[in-house]
């Protein structure tokens, strides 16, 4: 359980080149404990930037980055320690695998933080056990994997560090509608259960509709809005504007809403909209 | 960081340098290589510098890319010259302590390095690799290498592989980075330890990276069969080389440039040493 | 009547462990036809045999049994290797892994130059292809400093400037972010319906399906479904046991059918995919409701 604040952040690519750009400005921004925050965006958006900012991979040209209320570069030669505090998991992060077996290679962090090897196998294990994979697989070698099998084991490879927050980039980037739905099911899961503070980099609100207690949207390297999900979609128009597509279940009330239906603009999943229209159509009078 | 390195890569212009026939580039490069190993004194080092400046001013390229460009020699550059600072004997030392004598030649020599290591790192880019595409310069390749097609020497194979791998160069210097960054992320540890623990730390960086490279080399066959690739036979270009006139002058003109620093050298000159 | 076939697939098998003949094929006795100037979208999962089937298409892969025909040229006949693959182009998952050139024009002419096409002509079809794509103003930037999308739109026009009359994507947006995905859609879309040139675009996201003229679903190397999109997206419950999921809108519609006590009183058809038709669906029946 950790809180990670951002203290006027700005992050320049090439800072002392002439080419200099700004890939985030000024944010400030607090991501709070015990939730799942989805940080939305298009590319370009800076919401890459910002993930690889939060564990020290990038130094922000200026600003801070406070991890329970510590800067987390204070004592830069102990950045190290804050990686294992920060997990961070790259898009397509199967491209890291490198070790015999898949269970070898999950290890690779816990052992990197000077684990005993009975810490590590019990790491090793609940890693694997939240993302899926069982006993049979762990032994195989990681090329030999398929795709999504791979993305399980490179996730747990950051699960195993048991970090207080978890950031991934796009964990379900490239896979198909089942293989996204078990993945992020999973890693929700994950968070309730150990209580930690996820972040989810994504580009799709409609995922975020199911998966997020919170999100923020960043656009132009800048926070647009930051609010819980519900909150966000309480202004769908404003959501547009950050140049996101809603979800077609939010674009669907929106189409009713114009045409005089009495429904809430704001719901973003199916379930909210089988239940609102479903009372309409028992003949119920009152606006869902 | 990686991306940073400008070392063979591209930028696009229309300088005479630019539209100067990759073959005569070749060439010239060729004769810039060995020229540049024939000057001998202070003067003809000078001219070196102020020939480089002319070459930058001629290829339209900004003077901090090219500089940027220079940035992975420097080491290599500045380590060549310190040895030759401290080997180097003459007559009367300038500095002397312990059993080091740091003599006037020494540093002659150590100056006159760094700038020929130098000019030939912005030389042959400026000459090829800044101002010619890949594909121009696997053509022109392949137009001088032509002749020991006759002897069965896979020349165009050859020139391909090259325009595939600087195609890569951008792809492979991202992904390392990636790789890097991802290790990191699990606490991997590049910077402390001695040599053999430094080159254990590697293998999570390496091991991906190989797996990587034949994944996309085998895609990228694939990719290439399917743009009916067979090999160099019977294929055509889109961009003829054709030779022209004003090609020529500037041929010349360079040319003579380069050759100068040869008779720059029987210049008498009363300050530097003489390599 | 039914259009001329362009790819003919019959009986195909293909495994890529040809010693282990226990194993299931990658792709299991599949039959399809693709017609001159149809948009063809296969969808499957990951594993399904979507991708493999593609690459039997242009001879990329031969298949161990069965026969592929692109007209009347069969793909396992050595000397029709080059006439398939101009006929039949292809452009795949990575962007970064097949563009073989430093400069975007230099590497939409290798096609043309493969096929000995004369300087001249390569010029005008290389121009051609990249306003037809909308990438001439990157004519002569590097690819590895576009955008994923921009990269695909290159590869798109690389095998454009081949003259083919069928462009297969293999998987071609599944690295795509939500915007390069619609680059892509709307280029093919273009090429589909202006330019008549037949599109098969193999892919796990069932929203690239909706604008399809048909959709051929694949579960463990085999064809089970064959139909328009209405008709494919109708069957709710069997394309969410695929792992492909439906419209948001249909699976509402599909939710609602499924309350007995609604079920009683109206009736819910199958099929709306957009939230246009949901939307015009949901009023008509709260007016009558209320009216």
């Amino acid at each position: 359980m950790a809180e990670i604040r951002l203290e006027d952040v700005s992050y320049l690519y090439g800072a002392d080149t002439p080419f200099a750009t700004a890939a985030l400005s000024h944010v400030s921004l607090t991501l709070g404990e015990d939730r799942t925050i989805g940080v939305i965006g298009h590319t370009g958006s800076g919401k890459s930037t910002l993930a690889q900012l939060l564990n020290g991979i990038l130094r922000p040209t200026r600003g801070r980055v406070l991890l329970d209320g510590k800067d987390i570069f204070a004592d830069p030669k102990k950045i190290g320690a804050i990686r294992f505090r920060v997990g961070l998991v790259f898009q397509y992060p199967e491209y890291q695998l490198f070790e015999e077996t898949a269970r070898r290679d999950i290890a690779f962090g816990p052992r990197n933080m000077g684990k005993s090897d009975d810490e590590i196998a019990a790491l090793v294990e609940e890693a694997a056990r939240f993302t899926g994979l069982d006993e049979k697989l762990l032994e195989r070698s990681p090329f030999e994997l398929s795709g999504g099998q791979k993305r399980r084991v490179a996730i747990a490879g950051v699960l195993a560090m048991d970090p207080e927050v978890l950031i991934l980039d796009e964990p379900a980037a490239g896979l198909d509608p089942a293989g996204k739905q078990e993945i992020l099911t999973r890693l929700r899961a994950y968070q309730r259960e150990k209580k930690k503070t996820m972040i989810l980099i994504s580009h799709s609100m409609e995922d975020m509709a199911v998966f997020a207690d919170e999100i923020v949207v960043m656009k132009h390297g800048t926070v647009f809005c930051h609010d819980t999900t519900d909150g966000v979609f309480s202004d769908p128009e404003r959501v547009r504007e950050a140049g996101l597509e809603l979800p077609q279940i939010t674009r669907l009330m929106m189409a009713l809403a114009a045409k005089g239906v009495p429904v809430d603009t704001g719901i973003h999943t199916v379930k909210a909209a089988k239940a609102c229209l479903s009372a309409l159509l028992k003949g119920g009078d009152a606006p869902c | 960081m990686l991306k940073d390195i400008t070392l063979g890569q591209y930028f696009p212009g229309s300088s005479p340098l630019h539209r100067l026939d990759p073959r005569l580039k070749l060439v010239l490069m060729i004769a810039f290589v060995v020229l540049i190993f024939f000057a001998k004194t202070l003067l003809s080092f000078a001219y070196l510098v102020v020939l480089m400046a002319g070459l930058t001013a001629l290829s339209g390229i900004r003077v901090k890319a090219i500089l940027k460009g220079l940035k992975p020699v420097i080491f290599i550059a500045v380590f060549t010259a310190v040895i030759n600072l401290f080997w180097t004997t003459g007559e009367v030392p300038l500095v002397s302590f312990w059993r080091i004598n740091i003599y006037p030649e020494g540093i002659w020599r150590a100056v006159y390095l760094i700038i020929r290591i130098m000019a030939l790192v912005t030389g042959t880019s400026l000459l090829l690799t800044y101002t010619t595409t890949p594909m121009d310069m696997t053509d022109a390749l392949e137009a001088l290498l032509s002749p020991l097609k006759k002897i069965r020497v896979p020349v165009h194979e050859f020139a391909m592989m090259m325009t595939l791998a600087l195609r890569f160069v951008p792809t492979l210097i991202e992904e390392t980075e990636k790789i890097i960054n991802a290790q990191k992320a699990r606490g991997a540890d590049f910077e402390s330890g001695n040599l053999l623990r430094r080159a254990k730390a590697l293998i999570p960086i390496l091991v991906p990276l190989f797996v990587s490279s034949f994944s996309r080399a085998s895609e990228l066959a694939t990719a290439m069969e399917c743009r009916c690739y067979t090999g160099g036979e019977g294929r055509t270009r889109m961009k003829q080389l054709r030779l022209t006139g004003k090609d020529w002058v500037i041929f010349l003109i360079l040319l003579s440039l380069f050759a100068a620093i040869v008779l720059i050298n029987f210049i008498p000159f009363p300050w530097g040493t003489v390599l | 009547m039914q259009k001329e076939a362009i790819i003919t697939c019959t009986d195909l098998t293909f495994r890529y462990d040809t010693d282990q003949p226990a194993a299931r094929p990658a792709v299991d006795g599949v039959s399809l036809t693709v017609r001159r100037g149809e948009f063809l979208v296969v969808l499957g999962r990951n594993g399904s045999g979507k991708s493999t089937l593609a690459k039997l298409m242009n001879g990329i892969l031969l298949p161990v049994e069965g026969t592929v025909l692109v007209g009347d040229m069969d793909t396992a006949d050595e000397k029709y290797l080059i006439p398939i693959r101009r006929k039949v182009g292809m452009v795949f998952q990575n962007p970064d892994n097949q563009l073989v050139s430093n400069v975007v024009e230099e590497d939409v002419a290798f096609g043309p130059e493969n096929l000995g096409v004369p300087p001249a002509e390569i010029r005008r079809r290389v121009d051609e292809a990249l306003q037809t794509v909308g990438m001439s103003e990157y004519a002569h930037h590097a690819p590895h400093k576009l955008s994923g999308g921009q990269k695909q739109r290159v590869a798109i026009a690389g095998v454009l400037a081949m003259k083919p009359d069928c462009l297969i994507l293999d998987e071609a947006t599944a690295m795509l972010d939500p915007r390069g995905r619609q680059e892509i859609m709307e280029t093919i879309t273009t090429l589909n319906k202006k330019h008549g040139i037949t599109v098969v675009l193999i892919t796990h996201h069932m929203e690239e399906a909706i604008a399809a003229d048909r959709v051929v679903v694949m579960e463990k190397g085999r064809v089970t479904e064959e139909g328009t999109p209405r008709e494919i997206f109708s069957h709710v419950e069997k394309m969410k046991r695929a792992g492909l999921g439906v419209p948001q809108v249909t699976e509402l519609i599909h939710e609602l059918s499924w309350d007995g006590s609604l079920s009683g009183r109206y009736s819910f058809p199958s099929g709306i995919l957009t939230e246009a038709e949901a939307a015009e669906f949901f009023t008509e029946l709260l007016e009558k409701n209320h009216g």
